[in-house]
């Protein structure tokens, strides 16, 4: 596990703000982020900017999401600007979908420098970059590492195995990306590299808008077909066995909401992993 | 005349020096040799160094003061672009080496009795080795960042460390991957084609294609 950006056991609020290139996983990112928070204890306010996206929006999937009353750039500028303001005197977890292109709050951070102001109001900024193995990809990577202020220390770079479509390995999938400078340049300035698991039926739980508790327990919305019971079994693995070490093993803990539920799973698996140390030590004696 | 002449410069010079570069960066770029050479190796103090960026009035994209991290980075995109250049510059030189191999051992202009010999290298008529336009293309083209990246000099230790953690650690996810997970199967394909178009799916198995030779 990383150090920095942990060598402090300071726990702020977290705001996490997805970027990457159009239809590179963002809003299935923060989609599965927010439920993973939720169901082990945690909460996260979820604000979406990301006006163009209608069909995978985190509105269809949540029904607390805050949105703004317009989609003009202006007035979605003006929302955000309200909702740091309110973060910062209230102190609580948030993630914003900011969607692809030219944002409202590409424009914002152009005027003022957002990371640093929140973070001198005890907010820690988390920013994800979202990456897939195209090479347009990379050239978003690279082009915002280069113009973008929004450059907070706690900076992600999620590399989506969602998004790996020929069957190739996940290392020749990659390989441009590790060894591309702006790549480079992000993990040598203190980014932290973790892999999205690929969900093979991600599509047939979101076309549904179902949460992935509810397509894991095969709930069928009106109207709807059910899933096979190959597809939520895929979905049950992949929440249960694949997503824990992305979230726990791969991102610092204090760039994620707390997961009160997770640190006791936690505690009593460390703990009954050293009552059967103890057993394994006493049976060898003995 | 003059003027013209001045203002075609003045184009020239924006081409050279897009304006999305800080006047930080193009002194870097521009005295990047001597900054290796002086630096030798050593870390940078960027505090002072600021001190004197900004007596020199140079400053960031914006035309602001340069900040610690700014100025680091800056060197590091500097340092980056100076590298991408020179092997551009490699590449292209091989290019043209290859051609004018490829020209020399063309076999018409072979000695008549010229034979390659078990176990020697063939050679030309003056006595020098016939080398394969392919053997001389290739350790030009060998990517320059072969070398391990975490161990630049510039990265603080710090920094060399994190950088050598995630990215061994990637490697090794990535080798467990290759190892452990099946490849793709026909429902999955049929699944992806549904996704996302079949034309899409079809110029992704292409470019594997191209890319596997």
């Amino acid at each position: 596990m990383s150090t920095i950006g942990n060598s402090t056991n300071d726990r702020r609020p977290v705001l996490l703000i997805a970027v990457g290139r159009q239809r590179c996983g963002k809003t299935v990112f923060l989609n599965t982020t927010v439920q993973f928070v939720r169901a082990h204890g945690g909460n996260m306010v979820m604000w979406n900017a990301d006006t163009m996206n209608r069909t995978h929006s985190l509105s269809l999937f949540h029904s607390d999401v805050l949105e703004p009353g317009s989609a003009d750039p202006e007035d979605v500028k003006a929302w955000l600007e309200e909702r740091f303001i309110d973060m910062v005197e209230k102190q609580y977890d948030a993630l914003l979908d900011v969607g692809g292109g030219d944002t409202p709050l590409a424009r914002l951070v152009d005027e003022v420098p957002i990371v640093s102001e929140l973070e001198e109001r005890g907010v820690r900024v988390v920013l994800v970059h979202l990456i897939g193995p195209e090479r347009a990809d990379l050239d978003y990577l690279e082009r915002f590492l280069t113009e973008s202020r929004l450059a907070p220390e706690a900076t992600i770079l999620v590399l989506n195995k969602g998004l790996v479509l020929s069957g190739r390995s996940d290392g020749v999938a990659f390989a441009e990306v590790r060894r591309h400078p702006a790549f480079l340049e992000a993990v040598g300035g203190g980014a932290v590299v973790a892999t999205l698991p690929r969900l093979p039926c991600m599509s047939q739980v979101t076309d549904r808008g179902l949460t992935f508790l509810e397509a894991m327990t095969g709930i069928v919305k009106p109207g709807q077909a059910p899933m096979s019971f190959f597809d939520q079994s895929r979905v049950k693995n992949w929440w249960s066995r694949e997503l824990p070490g992305f979230f726990l093993e791969r991102i610092p803990p204090l760039w994620l909401p707390d997961m009160p539920a997770l640190r006791a799973e936690v505690v009593q698996e460390k703990e009954a992993r050293s009552r059967q140390r103890k057993a394994e030590a006493q049976s060898a004696e003995g | 005349m003059a003027e013209k002449k001045e203002k075609w410069l003045r184009v020239l010079d924006g081409m050279a020096r897009p304006g999305n570069r800080s006047s930080l960066f193009w002194w870097m770029f521009e005295h990047h040799d001597e900054i290796v050479e002086a630096t030798a190796g050593q870390r940078m103090q960027w505090k002072r160094l600021c001190a004197e960026f900004a007596a020199m009035g140079l400053t960031d994209t914006s035309g602001r003061g340069v900040t610690e991290a700014n100025a680091r980075k800056t060197w590091w995109q500097a340092r980056r672009e100076k590298a991408r250049r020179a092997a551009a510059r490699a590449s292209d030189e091989a290019k043209r080496d290859a051609a004018a191999e490829a020209r020399r051992n063309y076999p018409s202009r072979m000695p008549r009795d010229a034979r390659p010999l078990a176990g020697e290298p063939a050679r030309h008529s003056n006595g020098a080795v016939v080398v394969s336009a392919t053997a001389r293309a290739s350790p030009a083209a060998l990517p320059i960042a072969a070398a391990k990246p975490w161990e630049d000099p510039n990265l603080p230790p710090e920094r060399a460390r994190h950088m050598q953690e995630q990215l061994e650690r990637l490697d090794r996810e990535h080798e467990w991957n290759a190892r452990h997970v099946k490849p793709l199967s026909k429902e999955r394909y049929k699944e992806l084609e549904q996704e996302f178009g079949a034309e899409r799916v079809q110029q992704r198995l292409l470019n594997r294609a191209r890319e596997e030779g």
